[in-house]
Parts: structure tokens; C-alpha cells; sequence
């Protein structure tokens, strides 16, 4: 915790996700530049080359046909820190094919006693454009996504910090998708329809602890355990419990690893149905809205050099991640088998960064 | 509403135990460590949230990231 100086630094990644008949990969780059140790303005941009041939397209879809899109998302953000308070504001532009996002996010950081305390503050507004590639005469869809936030971030001891989240998120216009499609009993297939409008709440606990290394093995800090636990629940009647256990071990003063486990669990939307009544007003059949839980293992390395090298790279750094992901549906089923639906997703990541 | 008095009051008793359990400036080492932040990598938790977001009902209390997706 506690608000830093800001530094000149680059980052590039690369992202490469698959499971589910899903395939999303592409490269992230950033750049940091500090100006007198208080200011400091940042520019990124992402690429995702997508195929999906998901269930929901290849049984759904007016064609069942897997396609391919591309996401570029670009932005340019900036920080300023007055004494113990840190402004930050950034504007992301995220586009593909049949989806645009326009987001302006503002947040507050201050530190309270001696910096024991930090109060967070954030607004974030989206105004999305929805349009389908399958039918022209959708034309486009509005969405206006808002999401305000408070977090408190408090020391407990040198070596333990523990941190509260509240978030609301209000979602108002098009929410469902142009290409999903509900099962009536009569095993028809009709547009979903969803309400106009979404309030989320969601409340989270983080906890971290640090563990010391043996003095005479250099002290500092040798690993540490972090916890978090979030309970979620909307106007969808979306419940939701996800919890996650983060350890992190120092191999040499330059070497760590990580490794967690991470469990979801959620009930369905009040107007979800895996079949639904033709009588029934609003209809999906949204896998991401029914009873669900995953569980995902992941696995980190990373380097990060102590010194000033290669001309003006400064501690550069090198990290690579891998992340095993498994959904089991509870009342979600595929409709060629008949069977309740699972799958699996391995998700690696590898970046290069360093300040200069 | 009866959840967000709740949280305040929560609020409120974290921000009364600064004084018992406040770490002086000398002691501050080791919470500058990156192995204490939450979101060590800023970047990578961002991307990971958004794949989250996207197979997933649930939304937010860990930040945010921008963007939709038509990928599903």
C-alpha cells in the first residue's frame, strides 16, 4: 500500500488463451514516463485474435459456423500525486467487429495515518456500441456501463495488510447478445430477451501476509500467502462466491515463483432456463447466467534483475504464467448430447519488462 | 441498503484500528515489498480480470477493465 513515486517503465506481453472451442491470443505493450517523481502519463494497447467455435456458436448461431474477429484496445492514461493524495485518470477505446467500448475511469488515492490507512475511490463510465455480424439489419444497440467503487487498504502489523472493496456496477441498454438464442419446451429456438437494465454489488476481503527469510540467509521478505474472498449478487439474481489463495515464494534475491487456486461458484439468472416456457417473458440461455462453479490452478515464474543493465534498461524484468481453468454447469446442457455441459481452458502468459 | 450500512460499519472499524496496529515509517520495509501488493502486475491482474468477466455473471471489487467482447 501506500502511494509510490512513479517510474519510467515498458512492458510487453503476449496472451495466449484456448478451451471451450475458444481461442483468444495477442501481444500488450505499455509505456510508463515519470515526470519530476509526481506525474506521470502511460499509453497501451492489446491485441486479441479470437476463433471460437463455442457451443453457443456451433449450436446457436444462425450458421453454426466457428469464426474469427480481432479486439484491439488502446489507451492513454495519467497520474498526479499531491502530498499524500494520488489522482489518476486513463480513456480505454476497446474495438471489434460487432462491439465498441468507449471508457473514461477516474480514481482517488489518499493515505491516512502515517499511511497505515489508504482510502480508494474510483468511477469508471463505458458507452458501448453492439452490432451483429450476422444480421445488418440489427444495425446498433447502446449499452451504458457504470461502475463505482470504494476500498480501504489497512497495515496490520510490518508485514500484514489486509484490504476491503465495495463495487457497484450499473449496466443500462442492450445487455444480452445479437447471435444467443433460447430453447422453448416446444424446442423452437428464439432471440434471447433480457432486461434493459443491471445493478451489481459486489463486496471483497484481501488479506496479505509476508514471511521472513532467515537473517543469515540475507532477511528480507522469503514468500508470502494472500487470501481474498468476494461475494457478488445482482438484479439478475445472479449470486455469486469466488475465493482465492495466492502463495508466492522468493527463490533468490532475483528468482520467485507463485502458485493458487482460485473457486467460483454462482446461482442463475432469476429468467435463465436451460428450456424455458414460451410464456416466459425474458429468456436466456446464457451459460455465463446458470449454476455453475470452476476451479482454477495457475503457475508463475519470474525474474527480475537488481541492477542497472544492458545500456539504459533498468531492472528488467521476465515473467511467464500458466493457468489450468475447469467449468462444470450445473443446468446448462449441450443440446447435441443432451449431457450437462464442462469444459476446460489453459490460459499461459509470458511478458518482458523493465524501467529505463 | 441494509448490506452497504453493514459494509460502512466494517469501514469504520478498519479505519479504528490504525491506532492499535499502526506500523511506523521505520518499519515499513517489508510492505513496500512486491510480494505485499495485491496487484503486483497491474497489467497481467487487468487481462485476467477481463477473461474472468467475460466466462463469468459475476462483475467487479477487484477493478475493473474496459472493454466488451463478442467472442463468446
Amino acid at each position: 500500500m501506500a502511494i509510490d513515486p512513479p517510474e519510467d517503465e515498458a512492458f510487453l506481453s503476449y496472451n495466449y488463451f484456448d478451451g471451450g472451442g475458444i481461442s483468444v491470443h495477442g501481444p500488450a505493450v505499455i509505456l510508463k514516463k515519470a515526470m519530476k517523481g509526481r506525474m506521470s502519463i502511460e499509453a497501451g494497447g492489446r491485441m486479441d485474435i479470437v476463433s471460437s467455435a463455442s457451443i453457443d456458436v456451433l449450436t446457436q448461431a444462425s450458421k453454426g459456423e466457428a469464426f474469427t474477429d480481432e479486439r484491439t484496445e488502446v489507451y492513454l492514461g495519467g497520474s498526479r500525486i499531491w502530498g499524500d493524495t494520488l489522482f489518476s485518470a486513463n480513456y480505454t477505446v476497446s474495438d471489434e467487429s460487432d462491439y465498441t467500448s468507449n471508457t473514461l475511469m477516474l480514481a482517488l488515492t489518499h493515505d491516512f495515518f502515517e499511511r497505515n490507512v489508504s482510502v480508494n475511490l474510483r468511477v469508471a463510465r463505458s458507452t458501448d456500441d453492439v452490432s451483429s455480424n450476422a444480421d445488418p439489419a440489427f444495425g446498433e444497440a447502446g449499452l451504458k456501463r457504470t461502475a463505482y467503487s470504494l476500498g480501504l487498504t489497512q497495515s496490520l502489523s510490518p508485514r500484514w495488510l489486509a484490504q476491503l472493496n465495495y463495487e457497484v456496477t450499473a449496466d443500462d441498454g442492450y445487455i444480452n447478445s445479437p447471435y444467443r438464442n433460447a430453447l422453448l419446451e416446444s424446442t423452437a429456438w428464439v432471440p434471447e430477451v433480457y432486461p434493459n437494465a443491471r445493478t451489481g454489488q459486489a463486496w471483497v476481503l484481501r488479506s496479505t501476509h509476508g514471511f521472513l527469510r532467515d537473517l543469515q540467509a540475507g532477511g528480507g521478505l522469503r514468500g508470502s500467502v494472500q487470501l481474498s474472498y468476494r461475494y457478488y449478487r445482482d438484479t439478475f439474481d445472479v449470486q455469486s462466491h469466488t475465493g482465492k489463495l495466492f502463495y508466492q515464494h522468493r527463490l533468490s534475491p532475483n528468482r520467485s515463483f507463485g502458485i493458487f487456486y482460485r473457486y467460483y461458484q454462482q446461482t442463475a439468472a432469476s429468467f435463465y432456463g436451460d428450456v424455458l416456457p414460451a410464456s416466459q417473458l425474458f429468456k436466456a440461455r446464457d451459460k455465463e447466467l446458470s449454476t455453475f462453479s470452476s476451479h482454477g490452478v495457475g503457475l508463475s515464474f519470474k525474474f527480475e534483475s537488481r541492477e542497472k543493465k544492458w545500456g539504459w534498461f533498468e531492472r528488467p524484468y521476465f515473467k511467464m504464467g500458466y493457468n489450468f481453468l475447469m467449468f462444470d454447469y450445473d443446468d446448462f446442457s449441450d443440446p447435441r448430447t443432451g449431457q450437462l455441459y464442462s469444459w476446460e481452458a489453459n490460459v499461459f502468459q509470458i511478458s518482458l519488462g523493465s524501467r529505463y | 441498503m441494509k448490506n452497504k450500512g453493514l459494509f460502512l460499519i466494517v469501514l469504520a472499524l478498519m479505519g479504528s484500528m490504525n491506532g492499535c496496529a499502526a506500523v511506523q515509517p521505520k518499519d515499513r520495509e517489508f510492505l513496500a515489498d512486491d510480494m505485499m501488493y495485491f496487484d503486483a502486475d497491474p497489467q497481467e491482474a487487468a487481462w485476467h480480470l477481463h477473461v474472468e468477466e467475460v466466462l463469468e455473471g459475476s462483475r467487479g471489487g477487484f477493478s475493473g477493465s474496459g472493454g466488451g467482447c463478442g467472442c463468446k
